[in-house]
């Protein structure tokens, strides 16, 4: 194993994040490699110094409270902009409907009394298509 | 209270749940958040943003897993969005290290501050110092690693990676943060590594 290829894992190595055969490999290396074994104390010391911080600041005690202000003022501005967004819509929908649905309703009479008025003809003994009596046909067929 | 926000079901344990976890984290987030950030004010908005959102994606959040780690994640991206949002990556590569690989860092000057040599203050905020100039995502590994103790597997998936990643993150982090060490607490630095 070169220096190169060991470098990238000596953290892991010291941390034992990695597994026998790599850690042992890596320790084999380690011990025939001054540079290397250098590079282990540093990252030990490093380690140290981190894990002895003393302790960060108190966080406030206030902090709480200000994170239950912020949460409410962040979802009054959604519930804002939800209804700003939802007056423009509802307009357009109260522009339209009234417009639309006696047009339907009108052409939904329409088709009705066009299929009434072709059952009458029918009744009568008339095609509603081409005005024809349905006797002229029937004769036409049995010739 | 958040006791105002009502379920779809009409019941108001979700928020009542979420309260009653965020003011049993706040003070570890905020211990995170100021290592992360170096600096009280931010990290109180660090810790107030990332809660916000965890708020609003609380429905998400599977209650089997701890609330700590589920919010360590949530402070990781609102930290990151929030040092893209202010424009003020300090970052640091080894691929813009010098010749000798020693880091470029601009480093303030301590030497003339009273009671340099005292380990506890001084020798602590040029640790945090060294955390500060490190790139973001290094730093957000080696505090996650070292200073809350995860292993490389919650690290990766806090910060939604691979063990690799992290294991190489953690590594140049701590190098850097040795150089960096080395420039401006070399005493206080060199007797840790004594100890050794």
């Amino acid at each position: 194993m070169s220096c190169n290829t060991s470098q990238s894992k000596l953290s892991a190595y010291v941390d034992g994040e990695m597994s026998g055969m790599e850690m042992q490999a890596i320790r084999r290396h380690v011990n025939h490699c001054p540079d290397c074994q250098g590079q282990v104390n540093d990252l030990k010391s490093v380690q140290m110094v981190l894990r002895g911080l003393p302790s960060t600041p108190e966080a406030p005690a206030n902090l709480p409270d200000r994170i239950t202000a912020s949460i409410k003022t962040t979802r009054r501005n959604y519930l804002r902009y939800a209804i700003v967004m939802a007056i423009p819509l509802c307009a357009v929908a109260v522009i339209f409907y009234p417009r639309s649905a006696p047009i339907r309703a009108q052409d939904r009479d329409l088709v009705i009394h066009r299929q009434l008025a072709k059952d009458q003809l029918f009744d009568a003994g008339t095609d509603s298509t081409s005005g024809a009596s349905l006797v002229h046909y029937a004769n036409l067929e049995s010739r | 209270m958040l006791s105002w926000v009502k379920n779809r079901n009409g019941t108001f344990d979700r928020s009542i749940t979420f309260e009653r976890l965020m003011r049993d984290s706040y003070r570890q987030a905020y211990s995170v958040a100021y290592r992360l950030t170096g600096d009280s004010s931010d990290a109180e908005d660090l810790v107030q943003e990332a809660f916000v959102r965890a708020f609003r994606f609380f429905h998400r959040y599977d209650d089997k897993l701890p609330f700590s780690s589920w919010m360590y994640r949530i402070i990781a991206n609102a930290h990151i969005d929030l040092i893209r949002r202010k424009g003020k990556i300090k970052t640091s590569s080894l691929d813009h290290s010098g010749s000798d690989g020693m880091q470029a860092f601009e480093i303030a000057d301590h030497s003339n501050v009273p009671g340099k040599d005292m380990i506890n203050d001084s020798f602590s905020e040029s640790v945090q110092g060294g955390l500060n100039q490190m790139n973001p995502e290094f730093r957000l590994a080696v505090v996650l690693a070292d200073v809350e103790g995860l292993s490389y597997e919650e690290v990766a998936d806090i910060m939604e990676t691979s063990v690799g990643t992290v294991r190489s993150r953690i590594h140049r982090g701590r190098v850097q943060l040795r150089n960096y060490l080395l420039k401006t607490a070399p005493e206080s630095y060199g007797r840790h590594a004594d100890v050794l």
